[in-house]
C-alpha cells in the first residue's frame, strides 16, 4: 500500500499535517479515497516529515507553485511530486505572467506528474511539460447526495431556478447571462447565493427577477435548498471541474451548462454550449425544458445514469493507478 | 444622406470634433466607411452639437457607458443612438458587476441599437435587451494589405508570428501559442513584447528562438510579419481577431480560436478551443508543415473569403440592415 499526502493551500503557512479527509464533494474527498493523510501550508521546512511518503500531491494555486518546486528538489527522488490542478484550466492566461505564469510552468515541468480535473484539458497542460498528465477528477458522495432527490412531478406548481455563480464575488462565473436565461420562458423562481444582498437587490427588482437571494451555504444546506429546483443554469464559462452541474444532476434535476465544465460536459450532452456564441440554442433548449417533459426525463435519467456509472470512487481509482504507472514508468 | 457621428474614447476628455478618418484596420475603418465625423471622449457637455447627427455610434467601454446613457437621455429621439461593441464579449464577466456591469446592462437597455464585431455573440448581448442588436464587424483595408504578400514558396526561413504579449496581456494565451510553436519543426518565433527584458531568460531556459518587438505601426506589423510562414493565435478572448485578419490578407495561414470572427470564418480548419482541443491544433500545427497542398488550400480559402465577404459592399450592407431595424422598417 503506497503511502500519500495531499496538500492543500493556507496562506504564508508552514505546512501542518490533519490526519485523514472525509469524503466530500471537494479536494478533500481525493485525499479521503486515496487514504492520504491531508496537510495544509505553503511553505515547508521539515522536509524529513515529508519524506516517510511515496506520492505528494500538492493542490496548485499560485501560492503554491514555489512549494512545489521546492518539494522536488529537497525530497529523494522516489517521492513523487504530483501536481493537482485547481481552479480553472485558463487560469495561467489570468494570472500575472511575471512572476505567477512562469512559476506555474516551472511547476509543471519539474513536477514527476501532473493530475487534472478536466479531461480535455490534459492536452494544455502537455503543451508545457514533457511529464505524464492525466485526468483524475474529484470522487463525488452519489450515496449521500441521492437523498435529496425529488420527483420532478412534485415540482410542477412553482418552478425554482437554481443558478451557479454570484454577481459581485465572481462575476466571471457568468451568473448575469445565467440569470437573465430565466426570461425566456414562464415565469420562474430565482434561487441565487449572493452574500452582497443589498448591493444587488435594487438591480434584480428593477429587473423584475423573482428571486430569494441566499449567503454562501454548507453542503447539506445547499442540497437542501437546491433539491426543491426544477432546473438549474450553469452558464460558466471557466473551465473546470464544474461541481454545481454535478451537485444539481444527483439530485435528478437538469442543468444548463457550458462545455468548458467537465462535469456538465459529460451529464448532459443536450444541455451544453458556448455561453456566450450558442445563446440561441441555449433559449430554446431553456424553453423545451419547460415543454416537453419527455426531454426533461430523458436529460435527467441521463445524467443519473452516467453519475452511476462514470463517477464511481472505483473509476477513479483506476485513473490514478493509470498515473502512478505513468508516473513509475511501469 | 445620413449624418453620422462615431465617438471612440479618450479618458476624462470632453467631447471633441477630428474631423474624417482614414480607412484602416481598426474602429476609425467604420467612421470613414460611414463617412462618419470622428469624436473621441467621454464626457458630453454641449449636446446642440451632437443634435445635428441621425445616428451617433459610440465605441463601448467601461468609460463610455454613462456617456452613451446621458446621450440617449438628453439628445432628442430622432438622433438614433448605437452602442458599438469593442473588446471581448466576455467582457461583462470580466469586469466587476458593481458598477460597470449594472452600467453596461443599463446602456445596453438604453441604446437604440447595438452592433457587434462578432456574429455569434448577438444572440448573447440580446439576452440582456430587447432593441435591435446586429452585427456589422469592422472594414478592412485588403487592397493595401494585400501588397505585402510573400509567396510562400519564398519562405526558407520558418517564421512564427505569434498574437498576444507574455506580460501585458497573459488572457490572450500568448503562452499557449509560445509551446505550440515547439510541436513542429525548429522555428523562429517573431510576438510583440515590450517588456522583453522580464521574459528573455524564461524564453532562453525553454529554447525558443525569437524576435521581440515593441510596439510598432499598422505598416512596420505587416512588413515585419508579411516573413511569417504561418500565424498563431489561440486567444480565448472572443473578439473581431485582428492578428488572424491581418495575416490572412497577406496570404499567410493561422491557427486561432474560435471564439474570434475572423479566424472561425476565415480558417475553419485551423480553428480550434484553445484549451480543450489542443492535440488537434497540434496535428493542425504539424500538418502545415508536412503537407502544402493543406497549407495552400487554407491560405487560399482565407483568401477568397477576404476578397467575397469582407467587401465594404457587405459591410453597408449589414449596416442598412441595422439602419432599418433601428428604424422600425
Amino acid at each position: 500500500m503506497s503511502k500519500i499526502a495531499f496538500i492543500a493551500p493556507a496562506s504564508n503557512q508552514e505546512i501542518k499535517k490533519y490526519g485523514k479527509s472525509p469524503l466530500e464533494h471537494s479536494i478533500g474527498g481525493v485525499a479521503h479515497l486515496l487514504d492520504a493523510d491531508t496537510y495544509f501550508g505553503d511553505r515547508c521546512s521539515n522536509y524529513k516529515e515529508l519524506e516517510q511518503y511515496d506520492y505528494v500531491f500538492v493542490n496548485q494555486a499560485t501560492t503554491m507553485y514555489q512549494l512545489t518546486i521546492d518539494l522536488r528538489r529537497n525530497l529523494p527522488a522516489r517521492v513523487k511530486i504530483i501536481a493537482f490542478a485547481d481552479g480553472a484550466h485558463q487560469d495561467l492566461t489570468r494570472i500575472p505572467f511575471v512572476p505567477d505564469g512562469i512559476l506555474f510552468i516551472k511547476a509543471l515541468q519539474v513536477s514527476d506528474g501532473f493530475a487534472s480535473i478536466v479531461e480535455d484539458a490534459v492536452g494544455y497542460y502537455n503543451l508545457f511539460t514533457d511529464k505524464p498528465c492525466c485526468f483524475i477528477g474529484i470522487p463525488f458522495p452519489y450515496e449521500e447526495v441521492k437523498r435529496f432527490q425529488i420527483p420532478p412531478q412534485q415540482k410542477l406548481q412553482v418552478k425554482w431556478v437554481g443558478i451557479n455563480g454570484q454577481l459581485t464575488h465572481v462575476p466571471a462565473r457568468n451568473s448575469i447571462g445565467s440569470l437573465f436565461l430565466t426570461k425566456k420562458a414562464e415565469t420562474v423562481r430565482i434561487l441565487l447565493c449572493e452574500p452582497q444582498k443589498d448591493k444587488v437587490m435594487s438591480f434584480l427588482n428593477e429587473n423584475n427577477f423573482l428571486v430569494e437571494v441566499h449567503d454562501s451555504l454548507g453542503y447539506t444546506t445547499f442540497y437542501e435548498k437546491y433539491s426543491q429546483c426544477y432546473l438549474g443554469i450553469n452558464l460558466d464559462p471557466l473551465g473546470s471541474w464544474g461541481r454545481f452541474s454535478l451537485d444539481v444532476a444527483a439530485m435528478g434535476i437538469p442543468v444548463i451548462g457550458t462545455f468548458a465544465q467537465h462535469t456538465q460536459k459529460k451529464l448532459f450532452p443536450m444541455l451544453t454550449f458556448d455561453p456566450f456564441l450558442e445563446v440561441p440554442k441555449i433559449i430554446a433548449t431553456y424553453q423545451r425544458l419547460f415543454s416537453d417533459f419527455k426531454f426533461y426525463n430523458e436529460c435527467r435519467d441521463y445524467a443519473l445514469h452516467i453519475i452511476e456509472t462514470e463517477f464511481t470512487n472505483e473509476k477513479l481509482i483506476s485513473r490514478w493507478d493509470n498515473l502512478r504507472r505513468l508516473i513509475d514508468g511501469t | 444622406m445620413p449624418k453620422i457621428a462615431f465617438i471612440a474614447p479618450a479618458s476624462n476628455q470632453e467631447l471633441c470634433n477630428h474631423g474624417k478618418a482614414w480607412l484602416e484596420h481598426s474602429i476609425a475603418g467604420t467612421a470613414y466607411l460611414l463617412d462618419a465625423d470622428f469624436w473621441t471622449g467621454t464626457y458630453c457637455v454641449n449636446y446642440p452639437a451632437m443634435e445635428q447627427y441621425d445616428y451617433i455610434l459610440i465605441n463601448e467601454n467601461w468609460e463610455m457607458y454613462q456617456l452613451t446613457i446621458d446621450l440617449r437621455q438628453k439628445l432628442p429621439p430622432k438622433t438614433k443612438v448605437i452602442g458599438y461593441a469593442d473588446g471581448a464579449h466576455q467582457d461583462l464577466t470580466r469586469f466587476p458587476f458593481i458598477p460597470q456591469g449594472m452600467l453596461f446592462i443599463k446602456m445596453l437597455k438604453a441604446v437604440d441599437g447595438f452592433v457587434t464585431l462578432v456574429e455569434d455573440a448577438v444572440g448573447y448581448y440580446s439576452l440582456f435587451t430587447d432593441k435591435p442588436v446586429s452585427y456589422l464587424g469592422m472594414p478592412f483595408p485588403y487592397e493595401k494589405v494585400r501588397q505585402f504578400q510573400i509567396p510562400p514558396e519564398q519562405k526558407q526561413e520558418k517564421w512564427i508570428g505569434v498574437a498576444g504579449r507574455l506580460i501585458h496581456t497573459p488572457m490572450k494565451n500568448c503562452i499557449g501559442n509560445l509551446f505550440l510553436a515547439k510541436k513542429a519543426e525548429k522555428v523562429k518565433i517573431l510576438f510583440l513584447e515590450p517588456e522583453y527584458n522580464q521574459v528573455k531568460s524564461f524564453l532562453d531556459e525553454n529554447g525558443f528562438i525569437f524576435e521581440t518587438h515593441h510596439y510598432i505601426t499598422q505598416d512596420e506589423f505587416f512588413k515585419k510579419y508579411s516573413r511569417c510562414y504561418l500565424g498563431l493565435n489561440l486567444d480565448p478572448l472572443g473578439s473581431l481577431g485582428r492578428f488572424s485578419l491581418d495575416l490572412a490578407g497577406m496570404g499567410i495561414p493561422v491557427i486561432g480560436s474560435f471564439v474570434q470572427e475572423h479566424q472561425k470564418k476565415l480558417f475553419p480548419m485551423l480553428t480550434f478551443d484553445p484549451f480543450l482541443e489542443v492535440p488537434r491544433a497540434i496535428s493542425a500545427y504539424q500538418k502545415l508543415f508536412s503537407d502544402y497542398n493543406f497549407y495552400n488550400e487554407c491560405r487560399n480559402y482565407a483568401l477568397k473569403i477576404i476578397e467575397t465577404e469582407y467587401a465594404h459592399e457587405k459591410f453597408l450592407l449589414r449596416w442598412d440592415k441595422l439602419r432599418n431595424l433601428i428604424n422600425g422598417g
